[in-house]
């Protein structure tokens, strides 16, 4: 029996990695459960999300568990981020790092970003001392003004795809772009702590939040919003910040110490086994 | 050896032993009055022509009366003076060595006077007592009384020693132990924290559950030892009196152990509920993983030691033989429904589903009908169990029913879809540019035969 998933589950890619993980060939296998699909401040799961009594929430770390659960969830469950799956799938090779990839905060569809691209420019420029990348959500992408602002200021601006939506145009490319990415800078950088930065910091980069972080045009502050961001998180906050204490944030955040061995995550995602389960069968622990 | 026929005794009775084997509790010596029914065992390890054995039932008497020994039919209240005793064995305690016919002797206290008078003055008396408040009796139903319970034992009689306190207060014990089923612990052992392993695992397996009771006796039993009451809360006490010298630490097994003897530290199943207590499941990943490719895997977590030093590494100590590990694993799993952890994996959650997925966690691959049903459920008609499994069952349905509605909706909104599409792809089939599509692929597949069969002929 098939169980009832979300879209979600496949946004990014996400599922695709887990799959390949478990060392399945299926792009988009539908996990019996929910995933949770962004770094939250909040219960993990996104707002507009309906959720049917019984079928599991599948967290990234401890901590949003335990709020998961504060918040009177049930049926909560670590995995980790499929991110940190994803690196330990994909072992970093010896490569050269230069300059900082930044991340404008973005909104979601149907959100509209309030702010000035222009400050912001001014200020990556002052701060970053290399050549700087610009990574645009698939919206602001699509918006040739965006992008042109962008490319004035004499950026290299890329985007890493359409996160995918409805089982319609998934990619499960994206995370391996956004790695690859990733690993050719130096630094990591965003106006707001976002996924990207924890990302960044797991794959080596040095992280860095600064800038005007863009409010949303009518943002609710669910969960206490940037006000909390910037207290509970403050170690990830600035443009220098501590890179031992950052890997470690990130490493919690990401549930990259709480990696499930294959077998364990294909029983609770319903996932059938591979044909040859022989070579696949990792432990669990990210070691790089 | 012939049956003496002292008075009160009972032609068509029977009583079984209550300890099935015999607890060498230290020397046995001198002339010997074995009270109550015992082992034949235990008597026929003793000197024929100086042991002495009292039995009510007739038949028991007979039965016994061929090992060689002197036997006394009847009651206690009928043993007249006779020449001290050196040691007296009540292994079987006081409550049933009064007939039916008995006139005197109706108080437990009073039982243990006339024994007394029948041992000489620092003689060794081994003695079993009831514990009225022991975990047995907490987790008892109320039942009817069986046929040898013309008199019935109450706490409520002031001169029955209530605890071991008391029980010191009356006699001069040298030594005392926790009897659970036939291993008996001294104070010294249930006290010695690196041996709660040990000992845990020798009282969970030393109780067996019969019939209906309000809770899993060996999850009481190995809770009031975590709380340092397995002493207080033990079904029996065994007390020695006159001479301390030889007698053991432990008895397990019908071995006599020394303190020094065991592993050392807490049991696997301790150590893996305690890290999923934490939520340290990468701790309870890295255990059950060491004890699955250990030689103890097939040994259930709750019989085997995990060292003190570091669980985590493999220096695992079984207790028991080792069987097939996904036993073993599903023993774990239905520790972890007892001791309230299951919630920690998605439902459904009960034991073959639950050790799959505990299978899963060591790497292993198993499907839930592949998990063999364990032997013998560990608590068959345990209150507290069975209300837990009920409320189980119960969410289980309404999260079925739930999800079922959720399919009933998502089925409705993909035949929306779909209906939606096939129309798109008539109305485009009637089309002139679909018409050309499709009468293009036709004429493809024309020109396709057409080759095959060209290349055929």
């Amino acid at each position: 029996m098939e169980c009832g998933v979300h879209h979600a589950n496949h946004y990014y890619g996400h599922s695709a990695v887990l799959a390949r993980y478990c060392g399945l060939d299926d792009e988009a296998p539908r996990i019996q459960g929910y995933l949770q699909h962004g770094w939250n401040i909040g219960d993990g799961l996104a707002p507009d999300h309906e959720f049917v009594p019984g079928v599991p929430k599948f967290l990234w770390s401890e901590r949003v568990r335990r709020r998961a659960w504060s918040l009177g969830r049930r049926d909560v469950y670590v995995v980790g981020a499929p991110w940190a799956y994803l690196l330990a799938l994909e072992p970093a090779a010896p490569a050269e790092r230069e300059g900082t990839i930044w991340y404008p905060f973005h909104g979601w569809e149907g959100q509209h970003v309030l702010g000035s691209h222009d400050n912001l420019i001014a200020e990556i420029k002052a701060t970053e001392p290399g050549p700087v990348t610009v990574c645009l959500y698939w919206q602001e992408y699509r918006d040739k003004a965006v992008r042109a602002t962008y490319e004035k200021a004499g950026f290299r601006v890329i985007c890493h795809g359409y996160r995918g939506g409805w089982w319609k145009d998934l990619d499960p490319g994206f995370l391996y772009r956004q790695l690859a990415e990733l690993r050719r800078h130096s630094r990591v950088a965003s106006n707001r702590l976002c996924s990207a930065v924890f990302y960044g910091t797991l794959a080596g980069c040095a992280p860095a939040v600064y800038g005007d972080p863009m409010q949303l045009e009518n943002e609710k502050s669910a969960f206490g919003g940037q006000a909390r961001i910037l207290r509970e998180w403050s170690d990830m906050i600035g443009a220098e910040v501590d890179l031992e204490t950052a890997r470690r944030v990130a490493v919690a955040e990401l549930g990259a110490d709480r990696l499930l061995p294959p077998a364990e995550l294909r029983r609770l995602f319903g996932w059938p086994a591979p044909r040859s389960t022989a070579a696949i069968e990792l432990t669990g622990v990210l070691t790089s | 050896m012939t049956v003496t026929l002292i008075g009160g005794e009972m032609l068509h009775w029977s009583d079984r032993p209550a300890t099935p084997a015999l607890p060498p509790v230290g020397e046995i010596t001198g002339r010997t009055l074995v009270a109550g029914p015992h082992p034949h065992d235990l008597i026929a390890s003793l000197p024929a022509e100086r042991t002495t054995v009292l039995l009510r039932g007739l038949p028991d008497a007979e039965a016994v009366a061929g090992l060689g020994v002197t036997v006394w039919a009847g009651s206690l209240d009928k043993v007249a003076a006779t020449p001290a005793f050196d040691t007296i064995v009540a292994l079987d305690g006081l409550d049933r060595l009064c007939s039916a016919e008995a006139e005197t002797l109706d108080g437990w206290d009073e039982r243990l006077a006339h024994l007394l008078t029948l041992l000489r003055p620092g003689g060794r008396l081994l003695l079993r007592v009831e514990n009225l408040f022991g975990v047995h009796r907490l987790i008892a139903l109320p039942e009817a009384l069986g046929d040898s319970e013309w008199l019935v034992a109450d706490d409520r009689d002031p001169h029955r020693p209530a605890g071991l306190a008391a029980l010191r207060e009356r006699l001069a014990v040298v030594r005392e132990y926790a009897a659970y089923g036939d291993a008996l612990l001294s104070r010294e052992v249930l006290a010695d924290a690196e041996l709660s392993g040990f000992v845990s695992a020798t009282i969970a397996g030393a109780l067996a559950t019969t019939g209906e009771v309000l809770a899993d006796p060996a999850a009481l039993a190995t809770r009031a030892l975590r709380h340092g009451l397995a002493l207080e809360l033990a079904p029996a006490w065994v007390v020695v009196t006159g001479g301390a010298a030889d007698t053991p630490d432990a008895v397990v097994g019908a071995k006599a152990v020394a303190a020094a003897d065991p592993p050392r530290g807490r049991t696997l199943e301790d150590e893996l509920i305690a890290a999923a207590q934490r939520r340290d499941l990468p701790a309870m990943r890295a255990l059950l993983t060491a004890w699955q490719k250990s030689p103890a895997a097939g040994v259930p977590a709750a019989q085997v030691i995990a060292g003190s030093a570091s669980p985590a590494a493999s220096d695992l100590t079984p207790l028991a033989p080792a069987g097939d590990p996904l036993v073993a694993l599903s023993h774990f799993a239905a520790a972890a429904i007892r001791g309230d952890i299951a919630h920690l994996w998605p439902a459904p959650a009960d034991e073959a589903e639950l050790t799959a997925l505990i299978a899963g966690m060591t790497g292993r691959e198993v499907e839930p009908a592949d998990v063999p049903p364990l032997p013998s459920r560990p608590a068959p008609g345990a209150v507290r169990e069975l209300t837990a499994e009920r409320d189980r069952l119960a969410r289980e349905l309404a999260e079925a029913r739930a999800k079922h509605e959720f399919y009933e909706q998502q089925i409705r909104g993909r035949d929306a879809e779909l209906k939606r599409v096939r129309q798109i792809n008539a109305v485009l089939s009637a089309t002139a540019p679909g018409k050309a599509v499709l009468g293009g692929l036709k004429a493809g597949r024309r020109a396709v035969r057409a080759v095959v069969k060209r290349g055929r002929a």
